[in-house]
């Protein structure tokens, strides 16, 4: 009885002892669930409406979302309030693309559905206001017009901005004489504004009268405008959309082009004379610096701006206004430029492989006499092209960053394809051994591809060896690679894909020697025997530059000025302890050369 | 008679002495006599103009005072106006209006100043006996081509014998910032259409104005916009179509 009631206590504890495990082990298997379904949840793309760092609208983590906004769990393109679309200001009249809905309604603007702005609102047309015009939207004339005090004249008929421009030009200017305070006074403007100071009121009295093509000082017209002031000064200044320097009258109209040889013709101050006819015309370097001709030329490098002892070369003969040099003079290269070229720029050697570490491509622009110095992406993400187009003025140059398009070229198997420029940005270099990346591969000889220089064999052959070659052995790959012809920067001081892509360039050359005589006498090379040489090492650094900042180069550490606190080829320490070939090949060379291999060395090499 | 005389002399230096004594107490009231009085408006704007130099501040900064999506660029927050974390993707605009935000920005921060302003008047009026009235100002900025113009809405009444009754306060001063912010937004969205922009295009178009691009490391430019005639600065960052280091394993650029 004793016993059956131990045993029942005992089958319940047991019982006990069994839930308590099922819900242990239930709970833990609960928590590994939960655990899991967060940790998936946190690595999903999702839209963000508004990111931790504060960006509005980004695909991200999602725990780089705020958890105070939406979060959906798909691209912010299929939702509707991150949905890009066209933001419109009704005041101002422009369009900004690429904007989400709810960025734009929070900003007060109106919104469409059209990320490109194709919307009626957005529609281009010209807008001709006093002697200028602009390529705008209905809304931008407008306020145009309203700043310039002039009615609106939008055109939509014309449809580029170079006709547009070229119509403002085309427009009929003149002297627009008129009474004010019962002076017959004069402005020098076009027919449209003259008709419309008609409807003005104010202080003008009398009708106003248009004269074509004449200047306000011109006699015949008697007006007040007068060519000298009281002190028989002669005035000149720069117009609003004009390159030249003007003569200006006593009403402060502007009359003809600055020359001072015409300065007390009459004729000069009569009628308007054309830019193609005044002096200086079509000159090489468009009147900069005259003192005696004002006809510049801001796209052939010279500007109308106020005389500054600091900036201009002498001081005009009349006037405080001079064509200024936009040209730029012994720039960064020891070369001249013209205003509004760009050209690259290069930290040391560029294509070829010849790219060190650290290096980077730069643009460089000049524009009005002065240099400056636009980056191209870091790490060799971009690349400075740069082309010249012949003009009458001479060669002119233009330079732009464009994308390095390396990524594909060790995937190209041809050498058409490896230097084919619509591909890639590579090189094709022939004479490859035993490089894991080889291409077109010339002697089929078969390889131990991707590993670390392995150790040569020793085969022997003769009395005693007899031909021991095993059939299963790798061999050595001969051929020709593609890569890279600008190498890409790498974060070597990262470890993962800068080890990876450093370890394409892995080789391995089997060294294969024949023992003569019968007791160890002279061995004589019989494979491969070039591996044995500098040759061989210098091909693959070679390759391996090319590959991207995997060492094998100097890198730019003459330019670093502080940071690195290192010198020479020191800067490449962090990369062998990625685990970096370069070391380990030249060891490994040496050892070839030494006919023994040191394996523990070079472990010891890779862990440093 | 020695004595007499030195009297006399004693007499004559006490009162020399009296004399400056008055002139030093009394030289603020007598100077302020022959100056011409401040009017309201005047010394409103002369308090305001004291605090326009936070317009720099905004615009060198992307046009946000305290910018919240930034990036630090010479030691200032450089608020981003377009952004994408993502590689090989244009930009979304994260300010499409711009010219709106700035004038915002100016209103919120000059509108503590405009009440400091309004009381400080309105405590010199009343010690100057007058009776004195202010409702609380409301501030609004407006940035126009070749001004930037504050506009103080305050009701203002100061009374002593006659009423004057004051309702607005104007502080404008020439700014070329209107040109500016247009080309800015004009950049954005080349930016967000193509991905980058040429600033030398804009520059030979606008001969005033000068255009600097700084690219950054995680991709991210910054523009800096000066006006060439009154110096002025616009400054703003973007991040569109950049490229990733390597192989671009990442997506991101801030996971």
């Amino acid at each position: 009885m004793k016993q059956k009631k131990i045993k029942e206590k005992r089958k319940r504890e047991l019982i006990k002892r069994m839930i308590f495990s099922f819900v242990i082990i239930g709970m833990a298997f609960l928590l590994s669930i939960i655990v899991l379904t967060q940790t998936s949840a946190q690595q999903t793309n999702v839209c963000c409406e508004k990111t931790i760092y504060g960006a509005w609208c980004q695909n991200a983590l999602t725990q780089s979302c705020d958890s105070g906004f939406r979060i959906t769990p798909t691209s912010c393109d299929a939702t509707s309030y991150c949905r890009q679309g066209c933001c419109y200001d009704s005041k101002e009249g422009i369009c900004m693309e690429n904007t989400p809905q709810l960025v734009c309604q929070a900003s007060n603007g109106t919104w469409a559905d059209s990320a490109k702005c194709e919307i009626p609102q957005c529609n281009l047309g010209c807008c001709v206001f006093s002697d200028q015009a602009a390529f705008v939207t209905l809304v931008r004339c407008k306020k145009l017009s309203s700043f310039f005090g002039v009615q609106i004249n939008f055109r939509t008929d014309v449809q580029s901005e170079t006709a547009c421009i070229a119509l403002a030009h085309a427009q009929d200017k003149g002297a627009c004489v008129y009474e004010q305070d019962f002076t017959k006074t004069c402005k020098f403007t076009t027919k449209g504004e003259c008709e419309a100071m008609k409807k003005k009121t104010g202080n003008y009295t009398g009708n106003s009268s248009f004269h074509k093509d004449y200047l306000c000082t011109a006699e015949e017209l008697g007006t007040n405008c007068a060519r000298r002031n009281s002190k028989g000064e002669v005035k000149t200044g720069c117009v609003d959309g004009r390159d030249e320097v003007y003569f200006k009258d006593t009403c402060g109209n502007p009359a003809n082009i600055y020359d001072a040889a015409k300065i007390d013709e009459p004729a000069y101050w009569r009628k308007i004379i054309e830019k193609k006819d005044s002096c200086g015309a079509g000159n090489t370097n468009s009147n900069a610096n005259s003192v005696s001709c004002g006809n510049c030329d801001y796209f052939g490098g010279s500007f109308c701006r106020k005389y500054d002892a600091s900036k201009d070369a002498r001081r005009p003969t009349y006037g405080d206004f001079i064509c200024r040099d936009l040209n730029c003079k012994n720039t960064k290269d020891g070369k001249d430029y013209r205003h509004g070229e760009s050209w690259c720029i290069y930290d040391d050697g560029t294509g070829k492989g010849k790219d060190p570490a650290g290096s980077r491509y730069w643009k460089h622009i000049c524009v009005a006499g002065e240099e400056l110095v636009e980056p191209c992406a870091d790490l060799r993400a971009e690349i400075c092209l740069q082309d010249k187009i012949t003009t009458d003025k001479g060669d002119f140059q233009q330079a732009g960053c464009i994308a390095n398009r390396w990524q594909n070229c060790v995937t190209f198997k041809t050498k058409e394809d490896c230097e084919n420029v619509d591909k890639g940005d590579c090189q094709w270099i022939e004479g490859a051994i035993g490089t894991s990346i080889l291409a077109g591969v010339q002697a089929s000889t078969s390889s131990s591809s991707g590993s670390f220089p392995e150790p040569e064999k020793t085969t022997s052959s003769g009395i005693l060896g007899g031909d021991e070659e095993d059939e299963n052995e790798p061999k050595t790959l001969k051929g020709a690679v593609c890569v890279p012809n600008y190498p890409p920067g790498l974060k070597f001081w990262q470890a993962g894909e800068a080890q990876s892509q450093c370890s394409l360039g892995n080789a391995a050359c089997t060294i294969e020697y024949e023992k003569k005589g019968l007791f160890g006498g002279s061995e004589d090379c019989v494979e491969n025997c070039e591996c044995g040489g500098d040759t061989w090492q210098k091909k693959n650094e070679e390759i391996c530059r090319a590959l991207g900042d995997c060492t094998g180069s100097e890198g730019v550490y003459k330019y670093l000025s502080s940071g690195f606190g290192v010198s020479g080829t020191k800067l490449f320490l962090p990369l062998l302890k990625g685990g970096d070939w370069l070391l380990g090949l030249s060891t490994a060379s040496a050892e070839i050369q030494n006919k023994s291999i040191n394996q523990g060395l070079l472990e010891s090499l890779k862990v440093m | 008679m020695i004595n007499k005389k030195s009297q006399v002399t004693i007499f004559i230096i006490i009162a020399i002495v009296l004399i400056g004594l008055l002139i030093i107490i009394f030289y603020p009231r007598l100077s302020s006599l022959g100056a011409a009085p401040k009017t309201p408006s005047g010394y409103i704007e002369e308090c305001m103009n004291q605090h326009m130099g936070i317009i720099e501040n905004i615009t060198e900064r992307g046009g946000s005072l305290e910018p919240e999506h930034s990036i630090m660029y010479k030691e200032n927050k450089i608020e981003y106006l377009c952004y994408t974390n993502e590689y090989y993707k244009t930009c979304t605009m994260q300010q499409p209006l711009l010219l709106e935000h700035v004038e915002k920005e100016i209103s919120s921060y000059m509108k503590d100043k405009a009440e400091t302003c309004l009381n400080e008047l309105i405590n010199d009026y009343k010690s100057k006996g007058y009776q004195t009235s202010s409702s609380k100002p409301e501030v609004s900025t407006e940035i126009e081509s070749g001004s930037i113009k504050i506009t103080i809405n305050s009701k203002v009444t100061l009374t002593k014998g006659a009423s004057e009754n004051y309702e607005k306060f104007s502080i404008a001063r020439n700014s070329e910032m209107y040109d500016l912010i247009m080309i800015a937004s004009s950049i954005l969205n080349w930016e967000a259409r193509e991905g980058d922009s040429a600033p030398e295009t804009f520059m030979m178009y606008y001969p005033d104005i000068k255009i600097e691009k700084m690219k950054l490391e995680d991709g991210s430019k910054i523009y800096t916009l000066t006006h060439r005639i009154t110096g002025e600065k616009l400054v703003f960052a973007t991040r569109s179509l950049s490229w990733p280091p390597g192989y671009g394993v990442d997506k991101y650029v801030n996971k």
